[in-house]
């Protein structure tokens, strides 16, 4: 097959959606670019299907190779080498793979120095900029970003789908982690718009199987009408790169999230515990990015890899790696060395469980059922320790855990395009909540939450602020996004200023200070002044969230220490809230 | 009313227009009939958005609440999004016992100002008297030189509050 040369347009400035025209119908598809595999569903008209590629494929690797100067993402996967060929291809340094767990993150982030220890270049500084990205290519690093590999991606699989089709595709609905945050999801927006597509939703991966539940559900009790009974399920996600939880509450074809929680822990975390646990001085033989190295790190990732595979059927497997240079690698691994290597991510998955369930005033006994999705639900010790926490015996069984989220998706994009299916199959509704809290700085340095967590989306809060000095007439608003209870555990998402607030003495003048998200989930900030006293009323300023790109932590900090006093706010007591 | 919304209330359109039509086999009052409207009355009650009786039961709520849900959320509705955001807060409160009951006391005293005039009495600590004193005093300490008087809000919350005295 001729590998064909991309042109990748930066099109960001994607602004409405085009006409749909008449002879096709404008259905999105459903995209699942996960860590290690993607997928693409589409609704058919009948039913959700999985597309295949020219490898007769549903789950593609989520790589880009740059080799020779020419790109080919793993969607084809070059489809006339052999596999184990191919798989050093992928760990020669010549492709890009883990952009997910790469998008949007900053070189200070422990993702990012994990990261380091892969094939292709990751350099940091550590001072929190973006990290610098590079294939090698004719024997030289090119530098890229995830967001250019992700588009490179996201090109070959519209190529894909509309093969299929037949005809050209413009919106989609993708899945993304909980865990992913504002900054980042628009990074993936950007990423689509250099391909082409106009993202029409970005769905949560355990709200996606939430859906595809909840239709399932709606099949069984062959009820459309009435409510039904409510079931509660709790959905555990866990690929190579993320960990997510969601409660959902389901009947009738309406599925609530009740609640949402996630964290950056995956098979990758997994793998590169494994591997250095069983080579730990591998950064003290080799120095820098070498041939010798990336080819030894490529024989111990695929060893390491493999071995995990068999050690999900079995109780011990062994590890024979001859790394060349004299360097051997002998080691039989057991279940409980393995626990024992990953304790720390099991306990944050254990820990993100227990929040989704307190989130959502929940028990274990509530829980009617416990589906199990992503690649790493099916490591004994992951299932033993998801069942044990909702003291369940078994999961939840006609759902498959590598499909179902982009299942999911892929009835979002048919219900959210308006598609309208007289059997009833799409009656059905996901009714999303937003995972972190959303405010901004008050108070000196604390953070108040105007949209709390798990908030049901659409939302519009409201919250009410007055100025910190006599006479004040400017007022900063800082917009962060996070858990913690200080602006600056946060992450900013944007700022603008009030100006025009009647000078009188502090505490005066009411400020108000909206947020709203749609059922896209684009958050808007709008603030301005409450029935001032003066005859003019400056207008409500209007801010679509986030307005930063890269240097966000420098930004925090530039704004706190220029403004943070001087154009403070402070909340009003709720007492006196609206 | 003390909380602002910069945001016009955008006229509402449908599509796939079955989505947005009530269902034959749903009863709907003649006083939830405002709610599909286009422009739903700011009185109508929180009873009203979801199209129940004042003696529903939680699973009865749940279930209108699920129902105004298929025919306003955005995904079902275009345009919707205000309307299911009224319904989602209708649910929220008539689902929480305490509010519950704050909020029938409030009916039965004649303050009639729907969700948004139950959002302004509750957090004004409607039937908590002292909680409203201390906040008032907390306002007058701030507004010590401040001519004019109090704003439409603080008169609202008086007004809210004082059925409790």
């Amino acid at each position: 097959m001729a590998e064909q040369f991309y042109t990748v347009a930066s099109d960001s400035e994607t602004t409405g959606e085009d006409k749909s025209q008449a002879s096709f119908p404008d259905v999105a598809v459903g995209i699942d670019i996960g860590t290690s595999k993607c997928s693409v569903a589409i609704w058919n008209g009948h039913q959700v299907e999985l597309l295949k590629n020219t490898r007769n494929q549903k789950g593609m690797r989520s790589y880009v190779m740059f080799k020779d100067d020419t790109l080919s993402a793993g969607v084809t996967g070059g489809a006339a080498k052999e596999n184990a060929h191919e798989e050093r291809d992928i760990l020669s340094g010549s492709a890009i793979f883990n952009m997910k767990r790469l998008i949007g993150r900053m070189d200070t982030d422990e993702v990012v120095q994990a990261s380091k220890t892969l094939p292709f270049l990751v350099q940091t500084l550590g001072i929190g900029v973006r990290p610098f990205i590079a294939a090698l290519v004719n024997n030289m690093w090119r530098s890229t970003t995830p967001e250019e590999v992700l588009a490179i991606f996201l090109l070959e699989l519209k190529a894909l789908v509309e093969m299929h089709l037949k005809h050209p595709v413009r919106n989609a609905v993708l899945t993304i982690p909980v865990a992913f945050s504002r900054f980042q999801q628009t990074r993936i927006e950007r990423a689509c718009a250099m391909a082409g597509l106009h993202v029409l939703r970005l769905m949560p991966e355990p709200t996606a199987v939430a859906l595809l539940y909840a239709q399932q559900q709606q099949q069984l009790v062959h009820d459309n009408m009435g409510s039904g009974i409510e079931k509660i399920a709790l959905i555990f996600n866990m690929g190579a790169g993320y960990c997510d939880v969601a409660v959902a509450a389901t009947a009738g074809g309406v599925s609530q999230i009740r609640a949402l929680s996630g964290c950056t822990a995956g098979g990758e975390d997994i793998l590169q515990n494994i591997m250095r646990h069983v080579l730990p001085n591998f950064d003290g033989i080799y120095a820098g990015q070498t041939m010798d190295r990336i080819k030894s790190m490529s024989l111990l990732r695929i060893a390491t890899q493999d071995a995990i595979h068999r050690l999900v059927s079995q109780e011990s497997v062994e590890i024979n790696i001859d790394l060349g240079n004299g360097h051997m690698v002998s080691k039989v691994l057991d279940h409980s060395e393995f626990e024992q290597v990953n304790r720390a991510i099991f306990d944050k998955c254990e820990k993100i469980i227990n929040q989704c369930l307190a989130d959502a005033k929940l028990v274990p006994e509530d829980i009617n059922d416990v589906i199990l999705v992503g690649g790493c639900s099916k490591i004994p010790r992951i299932r033993s320790l998801v069942l044990g926490l909702c003291k369940k015996e078994v999961s939840y069984k006609n759902i498959d855990a590598l499909e179902a989220a982009v299942s999911g998706a892929a009835l979002e994009g048919a219900i959210a395009s308006g598609v309208n299916d007289p059997s009833g199959s799409l009656d059905l509704l996901t009714i999303q909540a937003t995972p972190m809290n959303l405010g901004i700085r008050a108070d000196g340095d604390s953070f108040a939450a105007i949209i709390p967590r798990n908030t049901t989306v659409p939302a519009r809060r409201d919250m009410l602020f007055t100025t910190t000095h006599d006479k004040q007439t400017e007022a900063l608003i800082a917009v962060y996004e996070g858990e913690g209870e200080r602006a600056e555990d946060n992450h900013l998402l944007g700022y603008f200023k009030i100006t025009g607030i009647p000078a009188a003495p502090k505490g005066a003048v009411d400020i108000s200070v909206c947020m709203d998200i749609d059922a896209a989930n684009v958050l808007r900030v709008f603030a301005g002044v409450v029935k001032p006293q003066g005859p003019a009323i400056p207008p409500f300023i209007e801010v679509r969230m986030p307005t930063l790109d890269d240097g966000h932590g420098w930004c925090g900090q530039a704004l706190a220490k220029m403004y943070g006093r001087i154009l403070d706010l402070a909340v009003l007591p709720k007492k006196l809230q609206p | 009313m003390t909380s602002v919304s910069a945001r016009p209330v955008g006229v509402g359109y449908c599509f796939g227009g079955a989505r947005c039509q009530p269902r034959s086999r749903v009863r709907v009052s003649a006083a939830a009939s405002a709610v599909a409207a286009p422009a739903p009355a700011m009185a109508a009650t929180m009873y009203e958005l979801l199209a129940v009786e004042e003696t529903a039961g939680p699973d009865e709520i749940k279930a209108a609440y699920r129902r105004a849900a298929r025919r306003w959320h955005p995904d079902a509705c275009p345009g919707g999004a205000d309307r299911f955001m009224a319904a989602r807060e209708a649910y929220e409160v008539l689902s929480d016992p305490e509010r519950r009951r704050g909020y029938d006391i409030q009916l039965r005293c004649g303050a009639h100002f729907g969700d948004a005039g139950y959002r302004a009495a509750r957090r004004a600590g409607f039937a908590d008297w002292e909680a409203q004193l201390t906040g008032l005093q907390w306002r007058a300490a701030g507004r010590r030189g401040r001519a004019g008087g109090e704003t439409w809000g603080s008169r609202m919350r008086q007004a809210a509050a004082q059925p409790s005295l």
